[in-house]
């Protein structure tokens, strides 16, 4: 099985448990087109379409919850292990360590996620790990991680198809999926992203149908509803922004949660058999 | 696999009898023709579901559902040149199926079960590459001259199948996936320019220059589409797995819990062809002792799941 690996200049992280190609290729989406002819200007969409999300629950057998999300083409899988024991560490302090559950949190897109062109590696890359942080920190101030001490609670996400707004869907696939294992939390963390083109000075929703593919910057929102608190905020930008961009990015993305926050927890309250229902709702 | 199987609920006694007894809780049930995986429901369970083409960030996909086993599958291509000399000294030696140019991982992730950790694919997922590589290679169903682009030039195909949900029966539902998502590859047309420059240096398989002007293939301006039959036209890849209980039970298509029973036999039966390609067995994978009965028992048991499948969730 040990394939014939190609000599490269780049220093590359080797991955050896797994097959690789004799050769390596050109994907057939990045070849140019015959005859020197321009590649196609890309649709844009004239009206923002308001793209609603799909949920589902118990998709994973062997888990304690988990969760499914679709937001136009973006598909987003999460997973929830535990509590189970936690990881020792030399640098935490043992009592903070005992007293609160940790939060660990694994993203990865699947290798045909990408719209670009080019497979996704099965080696973790800076983006993802940058994910997975962001998601961390997110989510682990709505738990009640007080309420189980001693423990870790594992979340791993896995990307299907990446057609945009990729992060902030995986913020509402984690929270469904921590729902689902009977985490408390203090409240549905829902997330929403805009961003801004390459020349442009408005902000525009970001959705999931590949259209928008944006290059010049980015923020991500993720936010609290009921506590009317932010949760997390990711900014990605080629250069610095003024503080009052962002904020007016941030007004932009606080009706989408609210939406996201409502559609969730409509979806949960249907998950509930019938008598649980009308209690919960009075 | 015995007619009359149902599911039963089962009650909060049974739950705790079978979380401290599972082998003589199954034995039990068997004793009753009563079985809980989520196979044994209904016939079209026990043949899975297929969703081709659902994922657009690859060139062919599909999502198999067995029980509560899952795979997604997608499939990208990519163009290489290759030289005679090169061609022959990096097939020598590689897999049959490297050698086509077909590349292919089953991935076991931790996010379909607990006993996957992240890192480095476990012992079970790189079994289960070689069992799905191996079934692919020997099936005879593959057409490699499919991938061929111009006189110098090839497709490579990296077929990567992903595991959502972890329930038994792991290879049936990869071959699964991987059967339709190979059925649904769907490439935008290629074509090599006449003036495409011609490298004559022999310097065989190592890394080429990626720049896609060395290339020398184009796609074709109008958009147009094409698929190749990279799988022969109504032929699949199909597993079947069994569980052999006493030499004398069988259970077909099993889940997790029955797969673990102690004291039973593991019968993997591959079978490949359809179309104008006859059904055949292609190998046979035993984890445990059965007898030989048992076995064709199995192997009949598998052409005749692998017709019900070609005609059900693969139908083209």
């Amino acid at each position: 099985r040990n394939s014939q690996l190609p000599i490269s200049d780049h220093v590359m992280p080797l991955d050896r448990y797994r097959n690789t190609a004799l050769v390596d290729g050109i994907d057939v989406r990045a070849l140019p087109l015959a005859g020197d002819s321009p590649a196609p200007a890309s649709q844009g969409k004239q009206q923002q379409q308001q793209q609603q999300h799909w949920f589902q629950r118990r998709l994973v057998q062997d888990t304690v919850g988990s969760g499914y999300v679709e937001f136009g083409d973006t598909k987003v899988l999460c997973s929830v292990h535990g509590p189970i024991e936690p990881k020792r560490s030399v640098l935490t302090d043992a009592g903070a360590e005992q007293s609160r559950a940790q939060l660990q949190v694994y993203y990865k897109l699947a290798p045909f996620a990408s719209h670009q062109a080019g497979r996704v590696s099965y080696l973790p890359d800076e983006t993802e790990r940058r994910a997975a942080s962001f998601l961390q920190d997110t989510l682990a101030p709505s738990l009640r991680l007080d309420r189980l001490p001693k423990s870790r609670i594992e979340l791993h996400c896995l990307v299907l198809e990446d057609a945009g707004c990729c992060l902030a869907t995986a913020v509402n696939c984690a929270c469904l999926a921590l729902v689902d294992a009977g985490l408390e939390m203090y409240d549905l963390v829902t997330a929403a992203t805009v961003c801004r083109p390459v020349g442009a000075t408005d902000w525009q929703l970001e959705v999931g149908d590949g259209s928008n593919s944006c290059g010049s910057s980015s923020v991500t929102l993720a936010y609290m509803r009921s506590l009317r608190q932010v949760a997390g905020m990711l900014v990605e930008a080629a250069e610095p922004l003024q503080p009052r961009v962002v904020s007016a990015a941030c007004r932009i993305c606080e009706d989408p949660c609210k939406m996201t926050h409502s559609s969730l927890r409509q979806f949960l309250l249907d998950c509930l058999p019938a008598d649980d229902r009308t209690a919960k709702i009075a | 696999s015995k007619p009359g199987m149902s599911q039963p609920m089962l009650t909060d006694d049974a739950a705790d009898w079978n979380l401290a007894v599972p082998a003589e809780f199954a034995k039990a049930l068997l004793a009753n023709r009563l079985r809980l995986a989520a196979t044994a429901a209904s016939p079209s369970s026990r043949v899975g579901h297929v969703t081709p083409g659902c994922l657009g960030g690859a060139a062919g996909s599909a999502i198999s559902v067995l029980g509560n086993t899952k795979f997604a599958c997608g499939v990208s291509a990519s163009v290489v040149e290759l030289s005679a000399a090169g061609t022959a000294a990096a097939a020598a030696g590689c897999h049959p199926l490297l050698a086509a140019g077909v590349v292919l991982n089953a991935d076991l992730p931790p996010v379909c079960s607990r006993a996957f950790r992240p890192g480095p694919p476990s012992d079970t997922a790189q079994a289960l590459t070689v069992q799905v590589s191996d079934a692919l290679a020997q099936s005879g169903c593959l057409d490699a001259a499919q991938l061929t682009v111009g006189p110098r030039h090839r497709l490579q195909l990296h077929v990567d199948a992903v595991c959502l949900s972890a329930d038994g029966s792991l290879p049936d539902a990869c071959l699964l996936a991987v059967s339709a998502a190979l059925a649904n590859l769907c490439l935008p047309r290629l074509v090599v320019p006449a003036d495409a420059g011609h490298d004559d240096s022999n310097s065989g398989p190592s890394v080429r220059s990626t720049a896609a002007a060395d290339v020398g293939v184009r796609r074709c301006p109008s958009g147009e589409k094409f698929r190749p039959a990279v799988l022969r036209p109504g032929s699949a890849v199909i597993c079947t797995s069994f569980v052999a209980i006493d030499n004398d039970q069988l259970l077909s298509v099993p889940d997790g819990r029955e797969e673990a029973l102690p004291g039973a036999a593991i019968v993997r039966v591959f079978t490949a062809g359809g179309g104008d390609l006859p059904v055949c067995v292609v190998s046979v994978q035993m984890v445990g002792e059965a007898a030989s009965e048992l076995v064709g028992r199995c192997c009949r048991e598998a052409v005749e799941r692998h017709a019900a499948c070609l005609a059900g969730p693969l139908a083209r």
